[in-house]
């Protein structure tokens, strides 16, 4: 028996699934030896060349998954693209997913072997080893090195997810998990220092509202959304980092630990089918039952035409006018977003939230319960709504 | 969908309840649809959730609609409608139907819950059994009509026999009386004058399943083709789709694999929710049966169609069918939809024209 191991270059786009499940898989392929190679972060060539493989009807995070294939094309042996159907056991992922594997080989060309495992666990938690082992199968035939691949996975995966859940970004986890290799910088580090430069030169803000700066005046936004979105420095045209520069802690759905969010699960007739869809919601729902003086407003980052979003995102909204503690606001994105745009909306939003927790902390009171929905239109969709109205009226 | 509402307003009205038939899907309809409903919502949930104002502004008090486990999206749709139309001021009762395979008593006792006139068991599968049936013919009847659509001689004439066709049919009651019926129905269609030996273009329709079978939705796009001289087949009929999903699913399955699965799984070997993995599977079995071309029906958004149409080029190169994918939303008009359906066509008729040639050419060649 031979437990000799085929070497290899294993490809990971940096998209999609990337931000949560990486770190576990890099640990299992170099366990066994192979060499990971993750796509370079984002960039404006990245998404065009997925724009060309993809059929115009996709969404921009599924458009990107094509150009992070791409580019690793051609560089690597194999191709890591499972099809994730359940990795939870209860819920599914977005058809998307589902037939992801079957868009990248009938749409692309000139792919190296893919790695285009089935991930379903609903069978039971074993079924994750089954997964692991036909992986394993690739790269060597001892079952036994598979074995301690997969537990040293499972043990990287509970590393990076106890980092998440005291509250770390995802890349800035992968950052302390494998430095610049990873990201070129800190993440966070460039936004303080631009904090840092924007309250040193221009003091208005502070000006304006009359009030201390620096810690006091900061403020916790919940942003609700998907890992692959608001990670994503150019799908999100950099959200996080604007937000720290803004002086904001933005608190996602995959900081909060299950069980928390499970307590919302009955508050639901109907649970959402898919795994990141449903953890945005309840995440929602969790910071509009429990976030009280502790978070101070809401943002869901949504993709055009996303399918789930137009039901989480109703969802949500329906929600926030119900309970009227929690101003909202959803941020679209799409392939052709702009910085400038994004920063002109999160500035209007800050300032809104900010003045409104002054306003409150000026009175001694709690928060006023003033309902503050603010729906997000594109100049489009309120061309498309007015028109319909007039049409009805 | 399609003419099905007359079978299900005869059934409510045997239960003992007043159903509020709606009208025909329409712009206003689409229009209350789009103002309530968020943008990225597909074409038929804004169809829906219209429909649903329109009925609530007519008096309705209960809504009956169907629910889902995913992972098309249309599983929430009953429930986001609920809290929508709720929000906007409706006051009413929504009863969701899950599919009995999550639970036969809420399925039973749902049932229940529309039986006002308390019929016992027996009568009651009776009205169901006649709702079906009405169905069927249904869709026997339209099957039909795309059959003769292509061949008749005087334009428009079959479409209008077939519009007579759904009367006589709504106005039968009893199980005999609906056989007599659709007899007649069925006279009555091919009466139209036609001709029998034309060979029209063959061309299959796929795709979601309520714009495929919703003739308001899809912009009358099988009496469009047929009018053009096309015989199309609808890989999808109500009566198939019902029995399909609800009583013999788990059993035919576990049986064997069905065959249309077997076909899509080169293409796409998941099934990803809605019809997505049908519309592969039937595009490929149209091109072995030897069609002409392949449309795709998909409402824009639509998840699974999305995954559908990205493999669609693979699957058309590979079986050489040539495959148009429309996708459908409230934007979409029907004249625009016409020009691309000729140009369609014309592209069809010409393959079929330099096939035949060769094949002449060959015949000739081996002759000599």
């Amino acid at each position: 028996m031979s437990s000799q191991v085929r070497e290899g270059k294993v490809g990971i786009p940096r998209a999609l699934f990337f931000y949560t499940f990486y770190p576990a898989f890099r640990t299992f392929f170099e366990e066994l030896g192979a060499t990971v190679v993750v796509s370079g972060t984002t960039t404006k060539a990245t998404l065009d060349a997925g724009v060309q493989e993809t059929v115009t009807d996709a969404c921009a995070p599924i458009k990107l998954y094509h150009g992070h294939v791409a580019e690793l094309r051609g560089r690597v042996d194999y191709l890591f693209v499972p099809r994730l159907v359940s990795t939870n056991g209860k819920l599914i992922y977005c058809p998307k997913f589902l037939g992801l594997p079957d868009m990248i080989r009938h749409s692309m060309a000139g792919l190296p072997k893919l790695i285009d495992v089935r991930i379903d666990v609903r069978k039971g938690k074993h079924e994750w080893w089954r997964v692991y082992r036909e992986i394993g199968r690739n790269f060597t035939k001892s079952t036994w090195k598979i074995y301690r691949a997969y537990r040293k996975a499972l043990e990287t995966y509970r590393q990076f997810d106890g980092m998440l859940k005291s509250g770390a970004t995802a890349p800035a986890a992968m950052y302390t998990l494998y430095g610049e290799e990873i990201l070129p910088a800190q993440p966070g580090l460039q936004a303080a220092a631009a904090l840092e430069q924007a309250s040193a030169s221009a003091s208005e803000p502070a000006v304006a509202s009359g009030t201390g700066r620096g810690a006091d005046r900061r403020l916790t936004i919940g942003v609700m959304g998907y890992p692959y979105a608001f990670y994503d420095p150019y799908l999100s045209a950099n959200l996080l980092d604007k937000l720290e520069a803004l002086g904001v802690t933005a608190v996602t759905p995959d900081m909060i630990p299950d069980e928390v969010l499970e307590r919302q699960a009955d508050k639901f007739p109907k649970e959402l089918f898919w795994t990141y869809s449903d953890r945005a919601v309840k995440a929602a729902y969790h910071f509009l039952e429990n976030g009280r003086g502790r978070i101070d407003g809401l943002i869901h980052l949504t993709a055009f035409a996303c399918g789930p979003d137009f039901i989480v995102n109703k969802l949500i909204e329906l929600e926030c006018k119900k309970q009227k503690v929690l101003p909202f606001m959803s941020l679209m994105y799409d392939e052709q977003t702009g910085e400038a745009g994004v920063l002109t909306r999160l500035e209007a939003f800050v300032d809104m939230v900010r003045r409104r927790k002054e306003a409150a902390v000026r009175a001694g009171a709690p928060l006023a319960e003033t309902p503050v929905v603010q729906s997000q239109t594109t100049a489009r969709t309120t061309a498309q709504a007015a028109s319909s109205a007039k049409k009805a009226g | 969908m399609g003419a099905s509402h007359l079978a299900f307003k005869s059934l409510m009205r045997e239960l003992g309840n007043e159903p509020i038939v709606p009208p025909k899907p329409s712009l206003k309809t689409l229009n209350f649809g789009t103002r309530f409903a968020p943008e990225f919502a597909c074409l038929p949930y804004k169809i829906l959730l219209g429909t649903y104002v329109e009925v609530l502004e007519m008096g309705a008090d209960t809504i009956a609609a169907s629910g889902g486990v995913g992972p098309c999206r249309a599983g929430h749709y009953a429930q986001l409608h609920r809290q929508i139309l709720t929000d906007a001021g409706y006051k009413f009762e929504m009863i969701v139907y899950e599919p009995p395979s999550i639970g036969y008593r809420d399925f039973v006792h749902k049932i229940q819950m529309l039986n006002s006139a308390r019929l016992p068991l027996l009568k009651l599968l009776g009205a169901i059994n006649r709702g079906w049936a009405k169905i069927k013919a249904f869709d026997r009847l339209e099957e039909l009509s795309h059959w003769i659509r292509p061949r008749e001689t005087g334009n428009g004439e079959t479409s209008k026999a077939y519009r007579q066709t759904l009367e006589i049919i709504d106005r039968a009651e009893s199980l005999e009386e609906i056989k007599q019926a659709e007899k007649e129905a069925v006279a009555l269609l091919k009466s139209v004058p036609h001709d029998p030996d034309f060979k029209p273009l063959k061309v299959g329709i796929v795709g979601e399943i309520y714009v495929l079978l919703e003739p308001s939705a899809n912009l009358e796009i099988e009496e469009t083709l047929g009018e053009m001289g096309v015989e199309v087949h609808r890989s999808m009929f109500l009566s198939g789709w019902t029995r399909d999903n609800t009583l013999f699913d788990t059993l035919r399955i576990m049986a064997k694999g069905d065959p249309l699965k077997r076909a899509a799984q080169p293409y796409l070997a998941e099934m990803i929710g809605g019809h997505g993995q049908d519309s592969v599977g039937h595009t490929v079995l149209y091109a072995k049966e030897g069609y002409d071309g392949v449309i795709q029906l998909a409402p824009f958004t639509c998840i699974p169609e999305i995954v559908a149409k990205s493999v669609l080029p693979a699957v058309s190169r590979d079986l050489n069918i040539p495959v148009l994918s429309l996708s459908l939303d409230e934007q979409t008009g029907k004249e625009g939809v016409r020009t691309r359906l000729e140009a369609f066509v014309d592209l069809l008729a010409r393959r079929r024209e330099i096939k035949a040639n060769t094949r002449l050419a060959h015949e000739l060649g081996g002759g000599a």
